[in-house]
């Protein structure tokens, strides 16, 4: 981030807190004081109000201004001043900032009136401009925003009960009679405790949303922000909890050491406020910032978890061991915590079961690198395929070929290739792979070839590897996603297979006279599945109603994958089923019945919706 | 590594989400596709992008064979904001770059380029 983006972040940190405040001190008057108060901080918390609609009104439209001149790219007073007003009125931001600014300006209204049902309407309106805040980031353009919107809405609100409520609290813990106090703390509990298990809940689908998952977390920036927020989040509800445990008791009695209790009920609750400020900061430059499932992440840690031991029989032996050995430690300490009278004794038969077995927890983690994570970004295509053919040929066929090179390297058909992550297979291309001792098993490409050559490399190596194993059997294990193939359907430009809709397709390589694809051609000539023409022209124009390939690289890569000769090739048949996975080939001189019998296997036996090629291969 | 350390990297294994949906606008879809050959220049450019975009503040420049930048209008929106179409003119044969700068509607700046080919 620049300075110019930590400054907007600022203003957009400043004008959310403005408004958490503002909402939260209208809940509190609502919710927490008692109705018929007018003891002197409650004046005081209504100055609060003020001063935080009045905050929040500033730092919105400077927050405005400040996106605007990024959006337009002003470089002067005068092309912001320019900016503001197009993206005010012509973009879906300037449209939600714009309204909820006048939701702040309305606001005024009903706080000039200090009459309860006003309020009422005071934190309605408030409550309307907090819940806007989905518009105006990740998740109001996410893909999956009906869901998400309403949950990050409530996430705002209830941070606002809580959040926004701790700064009148801490007023009226300073300010007002000990009893009054005692009692307002004890009123904040409940909404303390709402605000925070509906800030909790709504925050896992928004994480998986955004994070996606702990590489994004511990490998991007993104997610260190949100560790940073998570752990102030944890101090804050530490905080709450040792004032209302601990404090908030002491504060009600009677007895000496409730001013002590004053003291450090204010010093906790302003430390619990900081904290709450610093979140929303946080929060402030996540929103700023790509989201953590969007990047490559980088991986920190030189190890990463890993399930692959349980494939293997004598190591899964010791991993049932150690689950039966971590399943009873588990019962024993829910033992200890129900027994209570026994829990020294079942924490320490815990410890003695487990122990003997926690060096097997080493079979859970394997070597890892920054890039173990980071994704292909080739989508793999057909054209990638074909480049990485092309490179593999001028680059490893030497060593990884028995065919045309050595063949002395390592087997790049072998089926464990399947079983490493496709960011591992980046990481030994781009640095080379050495033995235990360190010497040079294979020199390092990133300086020679880019990275989009690196995963197109990754992606040939795949196909030819599956389609080793396709030749001899027909059919494709691991399942492999039918790679992306531009199309011309009727003359209609289609970018992949998947924009075909979900049902079954029948992808025929043309090139055998014996085996015409136009047999196969035509409405209703195999009923529920679909028939693509693999061309070898790009230009190839469709007859009517037909479908074909439209990239002049797409007949090669099938073939790949089929792992069949280019002379065999033609009059092949693929058949990728409705979920959009390769599942079955069909040699040229396969009959319609044949054909009608190997679509019926692909649909009474789907792959399932969580399966994977293996264990690394992500796109 | 201790025990602890173990423990809390299985239930993070155990735990883990897959990565969903994106939230900046990146390149979906385009017409004509992405390194792709056309017999014939298309009568317009489309690109699909993976979220909302704001027209306004997109820019599309087409580069012909050349290098040099072919005059095209600028873009409109169509299909629920996520599409921008730009009119070709008549595109001699050789091949194109297209360059896309687009403000995704959470106001986040993306681009990219890519080529096609018009041609036998």
């Amino acid at each position: 981030m620049d300075r110019y983006e930590i400054a907007t972040a600022l203003l957009r940190g400043l004008h959310v807190a403005a408004l958490l405040s503002l909402f939260g001190c209208l809940v509190f008057r609502r919710c927490v004081v008692p109705k018929g108060a007018v003891e002197p901080p409650l004046a005081a918390v209504d100055r609060i109000t003020v001063v935080s609609a009045v905050l929040a009104l500033v730092a919105g439209g400077a927050w405005l201004a400040a996106v605007a001149g990024t959006i337009a790219g002003a470089n002067g007073i005068a092309s912001l001043l320019a900016a503001v007003p197009l993206v005010a009125r012509h973009t879906n931001f300037g449209n939600f900032v714009c309204a909820r600014l006048l939701l702040l300006v309305a606001v005024f209204v009903p706080l000039a009136l200090q009459d309860p049902r006003a309020r009422i309407a005071a934190l309605l309106i408030a409550g309307a401009a907090l819940a806007l805040q989905p518009m105006l980031g990740h998740i109001g353009a996410s893909s999956v925003r009906e869901i998400l919107i309403p949950i990050e809405a409530a996430h705002l609100l209830a941070a606002g009960a809580w959040l926004g409520g701790l700064l009148p609290l801490l007023l009226c813990v300073v300010r007002a009679p000990q009893p009054l106090a005692a009692k307002l703390c004890d009123r904040f509990t409940p909404v303390g405790l709402v605000a925070v298990g509906t800030i909790a809940v709504t925050a896992l689908p928004q994480a998986g949303e955004l994070i996606g998952g702990f590489p994004g977390l511990f490998g991007t920036q993104y997610g260190h922000m949100a560790l940073i927020k998570l752990g102030l989040f944890c101090l804050a509800l530490g905080l709450a909890c040792i004032n209302r445990l601990l404090l908030t008791p002491r504060l009600g009695s009677r007895h000496l050491g409730s001013g002590s209790a004053r003291r450090a009920l204010i010093g906790s609750i302003a430390i619990e406020a900081t904290a709450g400020l610093c979140v929303v900061l946080a929060a402030a430059a996540m929103a700023s910032s790509p989201p953590a499932a969007h990047v490559q992440p980088v991986w920190p840690f030189a190890w990463r978890p890993s399930l692959d031991a349980w494939d293997e029989p004598e190591l899964r032996e010791e991993l049932e061991r150690l689950l039966i050995a971590a399943a009873c430690g588990l019962v024993l300490i829910g033992i200890s915590l129900i027994r209570r009278r026994f829990r020294f004794l079942a924490a320490g038969i815990a410890l003695i079961v487990f122990v003997p077995f926690a060096h097997s927890l080493d079979l859970l983690l394997v070597e890892a690198f920054p890039t173990s994570y980071a994704h292909s970004t080739t989508g793999f295509s057909v054209s990638a395929i074909s480049r990485g053919q092309t490179l593999f040929g001028e680059q490893c066929a030497i060593c990884h070929d028995p065919q045309t090179g050595s063949g002395r390297a390592a087997d790049l058909t072998a089926s464990h290739i399947w079983g490493h992550l496709d960011g591992d297979l980046f990481w030994w291309i781009t640095n080379g792979v050495t033995d235990p001792e360190g010497a040079a098993l294979m020199p390092g490409f990133g300086s020679m070839l880019s990275e989009t050559d690196l995963w197109a490399l990754i992606d040939f190596i795949h196909a030819r590897n599956v389609g080793a194993h396709a030749a001899d059997s027909g059919k494709w294990s691991p399942p492999v996603p039918a790679p992306a193939t531009p199309l011309n359907c009727d003359g209609d430009d289609i970018g992949s297979l998947a924009e075909l809709g979900a049902h079954d397709l029948l992808v025929v390589a043309e090139g055998n006279p014996a085996a015409p694809v136009s047999a196969l051609t035509g409405p209703g000539s195999i009923p529920g599945a679909e028939t693509i023409r693999l061309t070898h022209d790009a230009g190839t124009v469709p007859g009517e109603g037909e479908c074909v390939t439209a990239a002049s690289t797409a007949w090669e890569a099938w073939r790949v994958l089929s792992g069949v000769s280019r002379q065999r090739f033609g009059g092949y048949r693929a058949i990728v089923d409705s979920q959009g996975w390769l599942r079955a080939w069909l040699p040229p001189r396969s009959g319609r019945e044949q054909i009608l019998a190997a679509v019926r296997d692909v649909n009474d036996h789907p792959i399932a919706a969580d399966a994977r090629p293996a264990s690394g291969h992500r796109h | 590594m201790t025990a602890p350390i173990r423990l809390v990297l299985l239930t993070l294994v155990l735990l883990a989400v897959p990565p969903r949906a994106w939230a900046h606008a990146f390149l979906a879809k385009a017409s004509p596709p992405v390194g792709s050959q056309m017999p014939a220049a298309p009568p317009e450019l489309t690109l699909r992008f993976t979220e909302g975009v704001e027209p306004l503040f997109c820019t599309i420049e087409l580069l012909g064979p050349s290098g040099a930048a072919v005059s095209v209008p600028a873009p409109k929106a169509a299909d629920d904001g996520q599409m921008l179409v730009v009119a070709l003119p008549k595109l001699p044969p050789g091949t194109y770059t297209v360059v896309w700068h687009v403000t995704s509607v959470d106001t986040h700046k993306t681009e990219g380029r890519y080529q096609f080919t018009i041609g036998p």
